[in-house]
């Protein structure tokens, strides 16, 4: 699915990842773990193609239709095409554009790419309905518009509901767990989980182990100063609260 | 602005006017002689060049083109209750003058014309204010009784045809909505047939009388060759309450110059709007509120989307009096220039003489946002495809404080149809 060899990255002339490898395979569930300032979030916007970020070597290859592509050229909007979906940080509010207007947009760009007919608009109203209720989410959420005014939850399900209508491959999500209360990290984790499946891979990144009991990944690696310095299990992550990042590098 | 032309026909046409009528019209063709076209000196006229104007010969026109019905009604809704100007002159053909609801009135401006009909006016003035005074000859005159409440939008239609040369239309609408009275006006500039050229000035005089409400939207989609300056001066008598909707989206110049008094305690004046140039034009939106009397209250959000190498302009004021205590005003301008030739000229302005005020103003130049632009493209859409989705939102932002119509739906739809061309 996605195989990243001694990739080093910069942001305004700064590396950031120095010789990171990883891979992933469909169906798998990995999270990315590290200290503050060790280059988690700078991974997932790597890979997803923040123009901030420039790529001075290493390669990116993601499995598209059983080919390995490099994706290292390709703009944001491309990957997004192959299937790369980075559920943000940061979720950005968009005033004036309404959520089911966006997600319109965003699926009717990926279809035509993949060289489907786009989906009539009610029938695509009703799919998309379909994921809000999958996700136990209001559909008055669909008329809001694009994460204004959402509280930091309700931002974080919104990323999860676009995973759910744009089905990507590949899914990175970045501090998913962030500024979430319990009952919204309950809520995002049981949606993740409903979205996995033999045919895609999610790749989480995190500070905390709490998110890991209610996703439980496949593989842990521990990023420090732009390099996977460990990977384990998921008591791996157990570790790492117990004793910090100190122990293990 | 070379009037040869036009003043040669106001001596031929121009008689058939009141004699009152008549002395004021030739005052003001004097104090138009004298200041001529105004220049960037004048606070007014700083940052809108007249050249296009003042390069072109206009003949007057004083008597209307040839247009089908089936045309002119396209540009209205079944509901509408139409008035139809036909290149600047009220045609009586199209309109059922007849027909009208209980409560209105209209009548040909022949017999209305009196220069005391804006006596609560205390604008400013300025030279093409006197140049329409002088030119003034067809319009209409429309009284909405007291206590009338019409169901059914008013729309005043300014159709402006092909001819074979350059032409001037001033067209005048002075309009009285009577004690309590409640109607929605609805005022369309466009034009019909190949590349007309005309300079359009159309002034509105509006009195709210006491209580009266007026929601009035205008659209200025003229032709791209034609130059639009509109003035629409408004009085507002006590508990009264205005509110406009302005879009300017079409025309070589397309300027709007509202003036808004609130003359008497408890008026109250809401007006917004949206303005969109694209190569080579400029639109021009001016809006001056002044708060005569205690206890009333404004609001002005105008929002302006430049793209290629189009110009803006915004003139935005508040001016509160001694005596308007309790005053609440605010106003906000925001624009998005989506080149980097693209200029836009904001001056949103204040002048408060007295302490007894709540009071905001502010104004906001900016581009496409890169971190919102990653953000759709992260969900696929391409970068035309989310400048496009950006700067449709940033417009219909301020499309937002109006209600569902179906003029509401016309401009929804030409907002899309500029923002994808």
């Amino acid at each position: 699915m996605l195989e990243i060899k001694n990739l080093h990255a910069e942001i305004n002339g700064t590396e950031i990842l120095k010789g990171l490898d990883l891979e992933v395979k469909a169906g798998e569930v990995h999270a990315i773990m590290g200290p503050n300032g060790a280059g988690k979030s700078t991974l997932s916007k790597v890979i997803a193609g923040h123009p901030d970020y420039e790529v001075t070597s290493g390669s990116i290859d993601l499995e598209v239709n059983f080919k390995k592509k490099d994706i290292r050229e390709l703009e944001p909007e491309e990957r997004a095409r192959e299937g790369v979906f980075l559920a943000f940080q940061y979720p950005v509010e968009v005033g004036g554009v309404p959520n089911s207007e966006f997600l319109r947009a965003s699926f009717n760009s990926i279809c035509r790419h993949q060289g489907v007919d786009e989906m009539d608009p009610l029938e695509l109203d009703d799919f998309v309905k379909s994921k809000v209720k999958l996700l136990g989410m209001d559909p008055v959420f669909l008329e809001r518009q694009l994460n204004v005014d959402f509280s930091g939850g309700e931002k974080k399900r919104n990323e999860i509901l676009q995973m759910a209508v744009l089905s990507p491959r590949l899914a990175l999500l970045d501090e998913t767990d962030s500024g979430l209360d319990v009952d919204s990290l309950k809520a995002v984790s049981e949606g993740v989980n409903k979205l996995r499946n033999s045919y895609n891979a999610i790749v989480m990144v995190t500070h905390y182990q709490r998110l890991l009991d209610y996703i439980v990944p496949d593989y842990v690696h521990i990023l420090v100063d732009g390099k996977i310095v460990k990977t384990g299990d998921k008591n791996l992550a157990l570790e790492v609260e117990k004793n910090g990042y100190e122990g293990l590098i | 602005m070379e009037l040869t032309k036009a003043f040669d026909l106001l001596e031929k046409f121009g008689d058939s006017v009141p004699q009152g009528a008549k002395e004021a019209r030739s005052a003001a063709k004097e104090a138009f002689l004298k200041s001529g076209l105004p220049t960037r000196r004048h606070e007014l006229w700083k940052y809108t060049r007249l050249a296009g104007l003042s390069s072109c010969d206009y003949k007057w026109s004083h008597a209307r083109g040839l247009l089908k019905g089936h045309e002119a009604r396209e540009v209205v809704a079944s509901n509408d209750i139409p008035i139809f100007f036909v290149d600047g002159v009220l045609d009586t053909s199209l309109t059922d003058m007849a027909g009208l609801p209980e409560g209105l009135e209209v009548s040909s401006l022949n017999k209305v014309w009196t220069d005391s009909f804006y006596s609560g006016a205390k604008s400013p003035t300025h030279p093409l204010f006197h140049l329409h005074d002088a030119f003034s000859y067809s319009g209409v005159g429309i009284h909405v009784k007291d206590g009338t409440v019409l169901k059914d939008p008013l729309h005043l239609v300014f159709i402006n045809t092909s001819k074979p040369d350059a032409y001037c239309l001033f067209p005048r609408v002075q309009l009285t909505v009577g004690k309590r009275a409640e109607v929605s006006l609805l005022e369309t500039h466009t034009s019909h047939g190949k590349a007309p050229k005309y300079f359009s000035s159309c002034s509105f005089e509006i009195r709210c009388e006491a209580g009266a409400y007026l929601n009035h939207y205008k659209l200025i989609n003229d032709a791209s060759a034609a130059h639009h300056i509109g003035f629409c001066r408004v009085a507002g008598a006590r508990d009264s309450r205005y509110k406009t909707f302005r879009m300017l989206i079409g025309g070589q110049l397309a300027r709007d110059e509202v003036y808004i008094d609130l003359n008497e305690e408890g008026a109250e004046a809401r007006a917004s709007g949206v303005y969109l140039s694209g190569k080579g034009l400029q639109t021009d939106q001016v809006i001056q509120i002044r708060h005569h009397a205690p206890r009333c209250h404004s609001h002005q959000h105008f929002r302006g989307v430049l793209r290629e190498d189009s110009k803006g302009v915004f003139l935005g004021n508040i001016v509160v009096d001694r005596d308007a205590g309790g005053t609440v005003a605010h106003q906000l301008n925001k624009n998005l220039l989506l080149s980097e030739s693209a200029e836009i000229d904001t001056k949103p302005q204040l002048e408060i003489d007295t302490d007894d005020v709540t009071c905001s103003h502010g104004a906001t130049i900016g581009q496409l946002k890169e971190d919102e632009m990653f953000y759709l493209q992260s969900r696929g859409l391409d970068r035309s495809e989310a400048a496009l989705l950006l700067s449709k939102a940033f417009a219909a932002d301020v499309l937002v404080e109006v209600e569902d119509s179906p003029f509401k739906r016309k401009m929804t739809r030409l907002l899309e149809s500029w923002v994808e061309a």
